[in-house]
């Protein structure tokens, strides 16, 4: 199933959004100084760059709606759902690897390979092969601790 | 004399020459590598040097920096990650080059500008540190401003088709940037309450995630346009090669772009990323009709990695002369001159004269070492494409995660590197383009405290930016671009 | 019987040579015993000794400062000592940001250990609460083993600025506005900039870095008339002549660059001394005997003559200020410190 969505127009109403939220959160991530230096202070780039991200957006909306300026593109909705499963994945490694790198890292290389449909049982030793050496190098020649 | 001659007797030893060769290969292997760094690479090694004699050291040490930026644009070209911040400016042509089937030539004029702009860079290191230490003296906050705001104005060239894209893209990496402490007022901007936060984010973590990451989550769901570049297979191995013809259309923008590197690099603080990226603008700028930059021109690969390693060398002189170090390697590696007893500064040259002058000569050395090495390593590198899509990608995967570790050994920079993957996933989506990104974290920095600290001098004039000659200089040059870049595309597009 | 006698003869003689070795054995033995019963004199001494905590395996070492930096130099420097010393095995891990509060909280995740130290900045415990309230740190959350590195800061002004002196300064910002070079607002730098143009009823204002270097530059640029920088980094500079030392952030007098006897600060009135001290911290609930143990174990390394070598080539001078006295004077500085913030900070 595909879905056709306007680029500009939907870029536009992004950066619009991503616009409103930034000055929101500004004044509450950001705290006030006692003075700033002539005029500018640590807000004062964010607030300008919330400005210019909104601005760019509206200009894109008014690309698309008003000048007909705009590229049709498409979503393969069922890719898509992949991607956002595979995005999961990564959430899920995030999470284990606080726990242990060798078992978190090794899941995911094998979780990649499945995703890209391989059927080839060396590539899936190889990459937990790689992980291993991987942890081997950092822990005993590099000395970094993994978890 | 006397001094040229006890510098050339202390690098023209065994083990010096040794190291240099050692050096070099590190270096290209840890920038080759996604998430390791020239500077990881030298504060790795550091450690060893202590044991060692001076001279051998300090060419490791810098043998492992020269590498580094060369092997950046390995990784860039054959699977559009770059290595270095560097080398993001080299896979705008060098990937679409490699894509079409043309990876070792796209290599090879990677080499080939990579050593031109070493040797350039070392020549300057060499004859003219007095007067490039003079200018870095005149470098002020109203003058890093103006440059800052001159390589912003890039992002209009590598916006691709949508400026306002780009504008939205680079405002992004601004905001990234601010993260942390800020350095004018001390306050915690962005941090969300969490502690590791408060150093910033990582720009590797970024990059790799906008890069490698986002890349990863499309060939995965399969909808990543063009696939790999193309393996060898098939492909003829002399035809892909850089012809001596190509090579030679391309000294001019090679001698520009390395000047660009030389005199940014020696600015403190500038970097080899800004070098790259207005050394890859003026390069297009003065395109030739018929060179499509963004597509695979051998320009377009030539000028970033000139300007690059231009700036590699060069960023040694305001370490040597002044004792500040032109960009992060450069501080690492004033621990490494500290340690074995050269303490950099005004009086380097007199107390040290013989040693500075061996690494100073052995920089031009390392630049021929380096090319020799890379053309004998390329077609090991380009087996890289060899590797099946499949397996390349959890590979891929799997590094990119190590390498992200190994910023600051935390998982936070993990995270970082995830969250900007899928991010800039959607973004793609939306056509948003990811070089701005780069560019409003590396520039917007620089930006935003010289503008504080400018107005701070000027008690608040806004007059000061026109007043101070270098600094008019690159407004006005940035007018001029800005103006010249429009016109240069209507055209081309006509 | 001339066999017989040949015999005997040669039983008897190895009789002799057996009994001859026997008794050299024996006394040998004797030998033996008393050095035996002077080793185990010995063997009992050093047991004692040796309940004495002696470094062994590997120490996690975390530096908030980045590679090649002088901390990080310093701790490289002292943790090969005590390698070669102890066979212990190093492992330093720059983790930036926060003047190491970023370090510690790495540290915090680990059990109380003299195996997991970082090396932080006296700023993490003085200006850093004030400047970050929530940052949650608190000198009772750790031990302090003891200082690597102490450093006062110097006032330097460049040699085309036409001051010479402390007064010339204080003529100089009758007429104009002291720009000063200087760190993030917070940073030790700054701190005493802040405090001594303030306390002076100067108009002031900073022009800030992200490193001395930077700062240092700004003054040779004409940027900035003024910068504050380390005794150890301004040096060089002071050597060449391009900087003029004025005044320096210390009760005593210093007389280490040639030529200058460099006044004190609370001398023109003002009673700001706060220096710059790095020093090895790790989590409160770590043996008292370990910590001292371990900073004993430090300063006998820093009598080898390695470590001396390296610390000349490098021209690091080891501060010997233990944990004991460090919290103390901390705990000082943190005083002054507040002092500072609470008159030019709010």
């Amino acid at each position: 199933m595909k879905l056709h969505y306007r680029s500009n127009l939907s870029a536009g109403c992004a950066a619009l959004i991503a616009a409103v939220l930034l000055f929101l959160i500004t004044p509450v991530q950001v705290a006030a100084e006692a003075s700033s230096v002539h005029g500018i202070s640590s807000r004062t780039l964010p607030y300008a760059l919330s400005v210019l991200t909104g601005v760019c957006g509206v200009g894109l909306i008014l690309q698309s709606l008003v000048l007909k300026k705009d590229e049709v593109k498409e979503l393969d909705l069922r890719k898509e759902a992949k991607g956002l499963l595979y995005m999961l994945v990564l959430l899920a490694y995030g999470l284990g690897l606080k726990h242990s790198f060798l078992i978190a890292t090794s899941l995911l290389g094998v979780a990649t390979l499945a995703f890209t449909k391989c059927k080839k049982p060396w590539y899936y030793v190889i990459s937990i092969v790689a992980v291993a050496v991987i942890y081997l190098m950092f822990t005993q020649l590099l000395h970094v601790r993994l978890p | 004399m006397d001094v040229l001659m006890a510098a050339l007797g202390e690098l023209f030893s065994f083990d010096c020459l040794l190291f240099m060769v050692l050096g070099v290969f590190i270096g290209i292997i840890f920038g080759a590598i996604p998430g390791m760094s020239g500077n990881l690479g030298v504060t790795v090694f550091l450690p060893f040097t202590f044991a060692m004699d001076t001279v051998p050291a300090l060419i490791l040490l810098c043998g492992i920096f020269y590498g580094s930026n060369f092997g950046g644009s390995i990784s860039a070209i054959l699977i559009n990650t770059p290595g270095t911040n560097g080398a993001c400016a080299t896979l705008l042509d060098g990937y679409p080059m490699a894509k079409k089937g043309h990876p070792l030539k796209a290599l090879d004029m990677s080499l080939v500008a990579s050593t031109f702009g070493g040797l350039v860079s070392a020549l300057t290191l060499l004859f003219f540190s007095p007067q490039i230490s003079k200018v870095a003296l005149s470098f002020g906050a109203p003058e890093y401003f103006a440059l800052a705001v001159f390589g912003l104005s890039i992002i209009a060239s590598v916006s691709g088709k949508s400026i306002m894209k780009g504008l939205v893209s680079g405002s992004l990496g601004m905001l990234l940037a601010t993260v942390g402490i800020d350095k004018i007022s001390g306050i915690n901007r962005f941090t969300f309450g969490n502690i590791k936060m408060y150093n910033g984010i990582q720009m590797i973590a970024v990059l790799l995630g906008v890069y490698a990451v986002n890349q990863m989550i499309s060939r995965v769901n399969g909808t990543e346009g063009g696939g790999q570049a193309s393996s060898l297979v098939g492909t003829d191995r002399k035809s892909d090669r850089l012809t001596w013809k190509e090579a030679v259309s391309t000294v001019p923008t090679m001698a520009k772009s390395s000047i660009i590197g030389s005199v940014i690099g020696a600015i403190p603080g500038a970097g080899s990323a800004i070098a790259a990226y207005i050394s890859y603008n003026e390069a297009k700028r003065c395109a030739k009709p018929g060179e499509k930059f963004g597509e695979g021109e051998l320009k377009g690969i030539a000028a970033p990695e000139s300007g690059n390693n231009g700036a590699t060398a060069s960023c040694l002189i305001p370490l040597l002369t002044l004792g500040i170090p032109g960009d992060a390697v450069a501080a690492t590696l004033m621990g490494a001159f500290t340690m074995h007893g050269l303490v950099v500064g005004p009086k380097l040259f007199q107390t040290s004269g013989d040693l500075v002058y061996a690494i100073m000569i052995g920089s031009i050395v390392a630049q021929i070492v380096m090319y020799f090495q890379g053309r004998y390593l390329m077609p090991v590198f380009v087996k890289i494409t060899h590797i099946p899509q499949q397996l390349l990608t959890a590979l891929l995967m799997i590094i990119c995660c190590a390498g992200a570790f190994a910023i600051a050994n935390s998982v936070f920079e993990v995270y970082i590197m995830l969250i900007f993957g899928v991010v800039a996933y959607f973004m793609n989506k939306f056509g948003f383009p990811p070089v701005p990104i780069v560019l409003g974290m590396v520039l917007g920095p620089i930006a935003e405290s010289n503008l504080r600290n400018a107005l701070t001098l000027s008690d608040g004039s806004w007059m000061i930016f026109v007043q101070r000659p270098i600094c008019l200089t690159f407004i006005i040059l940035t007018v001029v671009l800005v103006v010249l870049l429009k016109r240069t595309s209507k055209k081309n597009a006509l | 019987m001339m066999k017989k006698n040949l015999k005997a003869g040669m039983m008897a003689a190895v009789l002799a040579i057996t009994l001859a070795a026997c008794g050299g054995n024996q006394e040998k033995s004797a030998e033996n015993v008393k050095a035996e019963a002077t080793e185990t004199k010995a063997e009992d001494a050093a047991e004692t000794d040796a309940e004495a905590y002696v470094p062994e395996g590997t120490f996690n070492i975390r530096v908030f400062a980045a590679a090649g930096g002088v901390a990080d130099m310093v701790t490289r420097i002292t943790a090969q000592s005590l390698q070669d010393s102890y066979g212990i095995t190093p492992v330093i891990n720059n983790l930036t940001g926060a003047n190491g509060a970023i370090a510690a909280a790495d540290m915090d995740g680990y059990d109380p250990s003299i195996n997991e130290l970082s090396l932080v900045s006296m700023s993490l415990f003085t200006m850093s609460p004030l400047m970050n309230p929530d940052l949650n740190v608190s000198m009772d959350n750790y031990e302090f083993v003891g200082s690597l590195i102490r450093d006062e800061f110097v006032l330097l002004v460049s040699k085309d600025s036409g001051i010479k002196s402390w007064e010339d300064l204080v003529e100089y910002g009758k007429n104009n506005k002291i720009i000063y070079a200087s760190n993030a607002p917070g940073g030790g730098t700054h701190v005493v900039q802040c405090g001594l143009f303030g306390d002076a009823g100067l108009n002031a204002e900073a022009l800030t870095s992200d490193g001395s270097n930077k700062d240092i530059l700004a003054v040779m640029s004409g940027d900035a008339i003024c910068t504050s920088a380390t005794v150890t980094l301004a040096k060089s500079y002071v050597e060449s002549g391009d900087l003029i030392p004025i005044g320096i952030f210390s009760d005593n007098v210093y007389t280490g660059y040639e030529g200058y006897e460099v006044p004190t600060v609370p001398s023109f009135g003002y009673d700001i001394t706060i220096p710059s001290y790095n020093f090895l911290i790790t989590r409160a609930g770590v043996d008292a005997a370990e910590v001292k143990g371990f900073y004993d174990a430090i300063e006998a390394c820093r009598e080898t003559e390695t470590f001396k070598e390296a610390a000349e080539a490098a021209g690091y001078v080891p501060d010997h200020t233990d944990g004991e006295t460090l919290r103390a004077e901390i705990e000082k500085y943190a005083a002054d410190s507040k002092e500072i913030f609470d008159k030019y900070y709010q």
